[in-house]
Protein backbone atom coordinates (compact mmCIF):
# COMPACT_ATOMS: atom_id res chain seq x y z
CA UNK A 1 0.00 0.00 0.00
CA UNK A 2 1.38 3.53 -0.46
CA UNK A 3 1.65 5.96 1.81
CA UNK A 4 -0.77 8.83 2.08
CA UNK A 5 2.09 11.73 1.92
CA UNK A 6 0.93 14.96 1.94
CA UNK A 7 3.86 16.96 0.65
CA UNK A 8 6.98 17.40 -1.33
CA UNK A 9 9.73 19.36 -1.54
CA UNK A 10 7.82 22.23 -3.42
CA UNK A 11 4.10 20.86 -3.08
CA UNK A 12 2.04 20.87 0.09
CA UNK A 13 -1.40 19.62 0.37
CA UNK A 14 -3.77 20.91 3.58
CA UNK A 15 -7.26 19.92 4.35
CA UNK A 16 -9.44 22.39 2.47
CA UNK A 17 -12.32 23.93 4.70
CA UNK A 18 -15.20 25.67 4.50
CA UNK A 19 -13.19 29.38 4.81
CA UNK A 20 -11.58 28.00 1.42
CA UNK A 21 -14.84 27.87 -0.55
CA UNK A 22 -14.68 31.42 -1.57
CA UNK A 23 -10.92 31.23 -2.84
CA UNK A 24 -12.16 28.12 -5.01
CA UNK A 25 -15.06 29.42 -6.55
CA UNK A 26 -12.19 32.49 -7.52
CA UNK A 27 -10.05 29.97 -9.15
CA UNK A 28 -13.10 28.18 -10.61
CA UNK A 29 -13.76 31.53 -11.94
CA UNK A 30 -10.38 32.18 -13.42
CA UNK A 31 -9.71 29.25 -15.19
CA UNK A 32 -13.23 29.42 -17.13
CA UNK A 33 -13.58 25.84 -17.37
CA UNK A 34 -17.30 25.41 -15.72
CA UNK A 35 -20.23 27.57 -16.02
CA UNK A 36 -20.62 28.60 -12.89
CA UNK A 37 -23.46 29.17 -10.26
CA UNK A 38 -23.86 32.25 -8.14
CA UNK A 39 -21.26 31.88 -5.29
CA UNK A 40 -24.22 30.76 -2.61
CA UNK A 41 -25.08 28.32 -4.72
CA UNK A 42 -21.71 27.26 -4.94
CA UNK A 43 -20.95 27.19 -1.42
CA UNK A 44 -23.91 25.38 -0.71
CA UNK A 45 -22.98 22.63 -3.09
CA UNK A 46 -19.58 22.69 -1.73
CA UNK A 47 -21.04 21.77 1.99
CA UNK A 48 -22.58 18.14 0.09
CA UNK A 49 -19.27 17.04 0.39
CA UNK A 50 -16.14 15.41 -1.18
CA UNK A 51 -14.30 12.19 0.28
CA UNK A 52 -11.01 15.03 0.61
CA UNK A 53 -10.14 18.10 -0.53
CA UNK A 54 -7.01 19.71 -0.32
CA UNK A 55 -5.80 23.52 -0.44
CA UNK A 56 -2.52 23.23 -2.74
CA UNK A 57 0.33 25.10 -1.32
CA UNK A 58 3.46 25.72 -3.30
CA UNK A 59 6.90 26.24 -1.67
CA UNK A 60 8.82 28.36 -0.30
CA UNK A 61 5.51 31.15 -0.41
CA UNK A 62 3.61 28.99 0.88
CA UNK A 63 1.24 30.36 -1.60
CA UNK A 64 -2.44 28.58 -2.54
CA UNK A 65 -2.22 27.81 -5.98
CA UNK A 66 -5.09 26.14 -6.39
CA UNK A 67 -7.48 22.98 -4.82
CA UNK A 68 -7.51 18.79 -5.60
CA UNK A 69 -10.09 16.82 -4.23
CA UNK A 70 -11.38 13.24 -4.36
CA UNK A 71 -15.10 12.29 -4.54
CA UNK A 72 -17.58 9.73 -5.25
CA UNK A 73 -16.16 7.12 -3.26
CA UNK A 74 -17.92 3.73 -4.52
CA UNK A 75 -18.69 0.09 -3.65
CA UNK A 76 -17.03 -0.73 -7.20
CA UNK A 77 -13.93 0.85 -6.10
CA UNK A 78 -13.29 4.02 -7.69
CA UNK A 79 -13.21 7.55 -7.21
CA UNK A 80 -12.91 10.70 -8.82
CA UNK A 81 -10.23 12.80 -8.74
CA UNK A 82 -10.25 16.73 -9.48
CA UNK A 83 -8.00 19.52 -9.65
CA UNK A 84 -8.17 23.20 -9.97
CA UNK A 85 -4.82 25.56 -10.42
CA UNK A 86 -4.99 29.19 -10.55
CA UNK A 87 -3.28 29.78 -14.07
CA UNK A 88 -1.54 33.05 -13.27
CA UNK A 89 0.24 31.30 -9.93
CA UNK A 90 1.33 27.71 -11.08
CA UNK A 91 4.34 27.30 -11.67
CA UNK A 92 6.00 24.97 -13.89
CA UNK A 93 4.75 21.11 -12.39
CA UNK A 94 3.64 21.76 -9.20
CA UNK A 95 0.20 21.16 -10.17
CA UNK A 96 1.28 17.87 -11.72
CA UNK A 97 2.82 17.22 -8.38
CA UNK A 98 -0.56 17.98 -6.27
CA UNK A 99 -2.44 16.19 -8.86
CA UNK A 100 0.33 12.91 -8.08
CA UNK A 101 -0.37 12.99 -4.57
CA UNK A 102 -3.88 13.54 -4.49
CA UNK A 103 -4.25 10.37 -6.62
CA UNK A 104 -1.47 8.83 -4.00
CA UNK A 105 -3.44 9.58 -1.07
CA UNK A 106 -7.34 8.09 -2.53
CA UNK A 107 -5.00 4.80 -3.08
CA UNK A 108 -3.53 4.55 0.31
CA UNK A 109 -6.44 6.04 2.20
CA UNK A 110 -9.16 3.29 0.57
CA UNK A 111 -7.81 -0.11 0.18
CA UNK A 112 -10.85 -0.85 -1.82
CA UNK A 113 -9.97 1.54 -4.14
CA UNK A 114 -8.70 -0.39 -7.43
CA UNK A 115 -9.42 2.52 -10.03
CA UNK A 116 -9.26 6.33 -9.64
CA UNK A 117 -11.27 8.43 -12.48
CA UNK A 118 -10.32 11.78 -13.73
CA UNK A 119 -12.71 13.34 -16.06
CA UNK A 120 -11.72 16.12 -17.79
CA UNK A 121 -12.25 18.16 -21.32
CA UNK A 122 -9.84 19.28 -24.46
CA UNK A 123 -9.96 22.69 -22.86
CA UNK A 124 -7.35 21.69 -19.89
CA UNK A 125 -5.88 18.93 -21.41
CA UNK A 126 -3.01 20.59 -22.96
CA UNK A 127 -2.54 22.13 -19.10
CA UNK A 128 -2.07 18.62 -17.73
CA UNK A 129 1.32 18.21 -18.59
CA UNK A 130 2.59 14.82 -20.42
CA UNK A 131 1.97 12.58 -17.25
CA UNK A 132 -1.67 12.50 -18.67
CA UNK A 133 -0.78 11.45 -22.35
CA UNK A 134 0.65 8.00 -20.18
CA UNK A 135 -2.47 7.42 -18.39
CA UNK A 136 -4.81 5.04 -20.56
CA UNK A 137 -8.33 6.74 -21.34
CA UNK A 138 -11.60 4.79 -21.14
CA UNK A 139 -14.61 6.62 -22.20
CA UNK A 140 -15.38 9.26 -23.74
CA UNK A 141 -18.94 11.53 -23.88
CA UNK A 142 -19.39 13.39 -26.80
CA UNK A 143 -20.64 17.09 -26.65
CA UNK A 144 -21.71 16.66 -22.88
CA UNK A 145 -20.44 20.04 -21.15
CA UNK A 146 -21.55 23.46 -21.87
CA UNK A 147 -18.56 26.36 -21.12
CA UNK A 148 -16.89 29.05 -22.65
CA UNK A 149 -19.90 29.06 -25.46
CA UNK A 150 -19.21 25.80 -26.89
CA UNK A 151 -20.13 22.00 -25.61
CA UNK A 152 -17.28 19.87 -24.78
CA UNK A 153 -16.46 15.95 -25.43
CA UNK A 154 -16.05 14.98 -21.60
CA UNK A 155 -12.83 12.35 -21.69
CA UNK A 156 -12.60 9.86 -18.59
CA UNK A 157 -9.01 8.84 -17.57
CA UNK A 158 -8.50 5.69 -15.41
CA UNK A 159 -5.45 4.86 -13.47
CA UNK A 160 -5.17 1.31 -12.04
CA UNK A 161 -3.63 0.95 -8.05
CA UNK A 162 -1.61 -1.39 -10.52
CA UNK A 163 -0.58 0.62 -12.31
CA UNK A 164 0.15 3.45 -9.61
CA UNK A 165 1.77 1.23 -7.76
CA UNK A 166 4.66 0.09 -10.46
CA UNK A 167 5.27 3.74 -11.16
CA UNK A 168 3.50 6.36 -9.45
CA UNK A 169 4.01 5.49 -6.32
CA UNK A 170 7.31 4.99 -6.79
CA UNK A 171 7.33 8.63 -8.79
CA UNK A 172 5.91 10.14 -5.53
CA UNK A 173 8.31 8.51 -2.70
CA UNK A 174 10.71 9.80 -4.84
CA UNK A 175 9.28 13.22 -4.96
CA UNK A 176 9.28 12.93 -0.93
CA UNK A 177 12.26 11.74 -0.32
CA UNK A 178 13.75 15.17 -1.77
CA UNK A 179 11.96 16.76 1.21
CA UNK A 180 13.50 14.45 3.82
CA UNK A 181 16.52 14.81 2.42
CA UNK A 182 16.62 18.87 2.41
CA UNK A 183 14.62 18.68 5.87
CA UNK A 184 17.77 16.16 6.92
CA UNK A 185 20.66 18.52 5.76
CA UNK A 186 18.92 21.46 7.61
CA UNK A 187 18.54 19.42 10.76
CA UNK B 1 -44.03 19.67 -32.43
CA UNK B 2 -43.69 17.09 -29.71
CA UNK B 3 -46.57 16.58 -27.93
CA UNK B 4 -46.03 15.04 -24.18
CA UNK B 5 -48.09 12.00 -24.39
CA UNK B 6 -49.01 10.05 -21.28
CA UNK B 7 -50.32 7.07 -22.34
CA UNK B 8 -49.73 4.52 -25.42
CA UNK B 9 -51.13 1.04 -25.97
CA UNK B 10 -52.51 -0.43 -22.64
CA UNK B 11 -49.90 1.68 -21.03
CA UNK B 12 -49.95 4.98 -19.18
CA UNK B 13 -47.80 7.00 -17.15
CA UNK B 14 -49.17 8.69 -13.76
CA UNK B 15 -46.98 11.77 -12.49
CA UNK B 16 -45.91 11.58 -9.11
CA UNK B 17 -42.96 13.79 -7.12
CA UNK B 18 -39.79 12.49 -7.40
CA UNK B 19 -38.06 9.64 -5.97
CA UNK B 20 -34.44 9.45 -5.05
CA UNK B 21 -33.21 5.55 -5.60
CA UNK B 22 -34.04 4.75 -1.87
CA UNK B 23 -37.51 5.46 -2.49
CA UNK B 24 -37.55 4.00 -5.87
CA UNK B 25 -36.30 0.80 -4.21
CA UNK B 26 -38.62 1.26 -1.48
CA UNK B 27 -42.04 1.57 -4.07
CA UNK B 28 -40.63 -1.61 -6.29
CA UNK B 29 -40.76 -3.64 -3.43
CA UNK B 30 -43.37 -2.96 -1.83
CA UNK B 31 -45.43 -3.55 -5.25
CA UNK B 32 -43.77 -6.84 -5.60
CA UNK B 33 -41.59 -5.61 -8.48
CA UNK B 34 -38.46 -5.87 -7.31
CA UNK B 35 -37.54 -7.95 -10.78
CA UNK B 36 -38.02 -4.49 -12.54
CA UNK B 37 -34.10 -3.47 -11.42
CA UNK B 38 -31.62 -4.54 -8.74
CA UNK B 39 -31.28 -2.01 -5.62
CA UNK B 40 -27.45 -2.23 -6.02
CA UNK B 41 -28.17 -0.94 -9.79
CA UNK B 42 -30.68 1.78 -8.19
CA UNK B 43 -28.36 2.60 -5.69
CA UNK B 44 -25.45 3.55 -8.57
CA UNK B 45 -27.06 4.93 -10.79
CA UNK B 46 -30.32 6.48 -9.87
CA UNK B 47 -30.33 10.04 -7.37
CA UNK B 48 -29.35 10.47 -4.27
CA UNK B 49 -31.45 13.21 -3.72
CA UNK B 50 -35.28 13.35 -5.07
CA UNK B 51 -33.87 16.98 -6.12
CA UNK B 52 -31.85 15.65 -8.88
CA UNK B 53 -35.40 14.27 -10.82
CA UNK B 54 -37.23 16.23 -13.11
CA UNK B 55 -40.12 13.92 -13.62
CA UNK B 56 -41.15 10.73 -11.97
CA UNK B 57 -44.32 8.57 -13.90
CA UNK B 58 -45.62 5.24 -12.17
CA UNK B 59 -45.95 2.92 -14.81
CA UNK B 60 -49.48 1.71 -14.56
CA UNK B 61 -52.06 0.07 -16.74
CA UNK B 62 -54.54 2.60 -18.71
CA UNK B 63 -57.75 0.82 -17.46
CA UNK B 64 -56.49 0.50 -13.66
CA UNK B 65 -55.20 -1.71 -11.48
CA UNK B 66 -52.09 -1.71 -9.86
CA UNK B 67 -48.66 -0.47 -11.13
CA UNK B 68 -46.07 -2.27 -13.61
CA UNK B 69 -43.21 -0.15 -12.68
CA UNK B 70 -41.82 3.36 -12.53
CA UNK B 71 -39.96 5.50 -14.99
CA UNK B 72 -38.44 8.83 -14.28
CA UNK B 73 -36.06 12.17 -15.78
CA UNK B 74 -33.04 13.07 -13.93
CA UNK B 75 -29.71 15.17 -13.85
CA UNK B 76 -31.44 17.72 -16.62
CA UNK B 77 -28.56 19.96 -17.70
CA UNK B 78 -29.84 22.40 -19.99
CA UNK B 79 -26.26 23.83 -20.26
CA UNK B 80 -25.27 20.52 -21.88
CA UNK B 81 -28.50 20.12 -22.97
CA UNK B 82 -29.18 16.39 -22.07
CA UNK B 83 -31.24 14.48 -19.58
CA UNK B 84 -31.15 11.38 -17.99
CA UNK B 85 -34.19 8.57 -18.01
CA UNK B 86 -34.74 5.52 -16.43
CA UNK B 87 -37.53 3.06 -17.14
CA UNK B 88 -38.04 0.73 -13.88
CA UNK B 89 -40.98 -1.84 -14.85
CA UNK B 90 -41.48 -5.68 -14.20
CA UNK B 91 -40.45 -8.07 -17.23
CA UNK B 92 -43.60 -9.75 -15.55
CA UNK B 93 -45.43 -7.28 -17.00
CA UNK B 94 -44.41 -7.87 -20.81
CA UNK B 95 -42.46 -6.76 -22.47
CA UNK B 96 -44.89 -4.11 -24.46
CA UNK B 97 -45.21 -2.45 -21.22
CA UNK B 98 -41.43 -1.64 -20.54
CA UNK B 99 -41.37 -0.28 -24.28
CA UNK B 100 -44.32 1.66 -23.92
CA UNK B 101 -43.04 3.33 -20.79
CA UNK B 102 -39.60 3.92 -22.48
CA UNK B 103 -41.17 5.62 -25.19
CA UNK B 104 -43.71 7.66 -23.60
CA UNK B 105 -40.35 8.89 -20.89
CA UNK B 106 -38.22 9.68 -23.55
CA UNK B 107 -40.44 11.54 -26.00
CA UNK B 108 -41.71 13.67 -22.50
CA UNK B 109 -38.38 14.58 -22.07
CA UNK B 110 -37.76 15.93 -25.58
CA UNK B 111 -41.34 17.53 -25.65
CA UNK B 112 -40.56 19.26 -22.00
CA UNK B 113 -37.36 20.85 -22.15
CA UNK B 114 -34.36 21.74 -25.06
CA UNK B 115 -32.03 19.13 -24.91
CA UNK B 116 -30.37 17.19 -27.47
CA UNK B 117 -30.14 14.41 -26.39
CA UNK B 118 -31.95 11.64 -24.00
CA UNK B 119 -28.96 9.29 -22.04
CA UNK B 120 -30.29 6.11 -20.55
CA UNK B 121 -27.26 4.88 -18.02
CA UNK B 122 -27.68 0.85 -17.80
CA UNK B 123 -25.40 -1.93 -16.93
CA UNK B 124 -27.33 -4.10 -20.00
CA UNK B 125 -25.57 -4.54 -23.19
CA UNK B 126 -28.35 -2.80 -24.80
CA UNK B 127 -31.63 -1.12 -23.63
CA UNK B 128 -34.60 -3.88 -24.27
CA UNK B 129 -36.82 -1.10 -23.32
CA UNK B 130 -35.92 0.62 -27.34
CA UNK B 131 -35.37 -2.32 -29.43
CA UNK B 132 -37.68 -1.50 -31.91
CA UNK B 133 -36.03 1.50 -32.36
CA UNK B 134 -32.50 0.25 -31.38
CA UNK B 135 -30.87 1.66 -34.88
CA UNK B 136 -31.20 5.64 -33.10
CA UNK B 137 -30.21 4.27 -29.69
CA UNK B 138 -26.01 5.25 -29.73
CA UNK B 139 -23.67 3.56 -27.26
CA UNK B 140 -21.69 6.78 -26.56
CA UNK B 141 -19.49 5.40 -23.84
CA UNK B 142 -18.68 2.48 -21.48
CA UNK B 143 -16.93 2.45 -18.25
CA UNK B 144 -15.37 -0.80 -16.97
CA UNK B 145 -16.67 -2.43 -14.23
CA UNK B 146 -18.24 0.34 -12.98
CA UNK B 147 -21.50 -0.45 -10.98
CA UNK B 148 -21.27 -3.25 -8.10
CA UNK B 149 -24.28 -5.52 -8.54
CA UNK B 150 -24.83 -8.00 -6.11
CA UNK B 151 -21.29 -9.03 -5.50
CA UNK B 152 -20.10 -8.49 -8.92
CA UNK B 153 -18.79 -5.55 -11.38
CA UNK B 154 -20.14 -4.65 -14.02
CA UNK B 155 -19.86 -2.23 -16.97
CA UNK B 156 -21.68 1.18 -17.04
CA UNK B 157 -23.25 1.82 -20.74
CA UNK B 158 -24.10 4.78 -21.52
CA UNK B 159 -26.68 5.26 -24.32
CA UNK B 160 -28.37 8.29 -25.97
CA UNK B 161 -31.20 8.91 -28.11
CA UNK B 162 -30.80 12.09 -29.90
CA UNK B 163 -33.00 14.83 -30.61
CA UNK B 164 -33.51 14.46 -34.70
CA UNK B 165 -33.44 11.03 -34.48
CA UNK B 166 -36.32 10.70 -32.26
CA UNK B 167 -38.01 13.27 -34.39
CA UNK B 168 -37.98 10.95 -37.00
CA UNK B 169 -38.50 7.41 -35.53
CA UNK B 170 -40.52 8.47 -32.28
CA UNK B 171 -43.91 9.44 -33.57
CA UNK B 172 -44.27 6.07 -35.46
CA UNK B 173 -43.00 3.80 -32.29
CA UNK B 174 -45.31 5.52 -30.43
CA UNK B 175 -48.27 4.77 -33.00
CA UNK B 176 -47.18 1.25 -33.17
CA UNK B 177 -47.25 0.77 -29.51
CA UNK B 178 -50.69 2.48 -29.60
CA UNK B 179 -52.68 -0.07 -31.83
CA UNK B 180 -54.28 -3.01 -30.58
CA UNK B 181 -52.69 -5.92 -30.73
CA UNK B 182 -54.79 -8.83 -32.22
CA UNK B 183 -54.12 -12.03 -30.15
CA UNK B 184 -52.10 -14.43 -31.45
Amino acid sequence: MPHPHLETIRTRLRPAGEEDVPRLYDVLARLGLHSLPTPSAFAEQHRQGAEAQFAIHVRPSDDVIGFSSLQHLNRAGHIQVGIFTDPALSKLGAGAEAMMLTVNYAFATWEHVRKVYFSTTEASLRDLGRGMSLVPREAVIPEHLFFQGRLWDVHFYAITRESWEESGARIVDRMVRGLERRDGQRA
Amino acid sequence: MIFPYLDAGTTALRPIDPLDGAAVDRFLSGHGLAEAVSRDVLTELWASSPDEVVAQFEVVPRDGGPPAGLSGLQRLDLNGGHVQAGVFVDPAAGAETGAAAAALTVNYAFSSWSVRKVYVWTVEQAVGELSEVSGIVRREATLREFVYDGGELRDLNIFAVYREAWQSAGPDLLQRLSRPRTPC
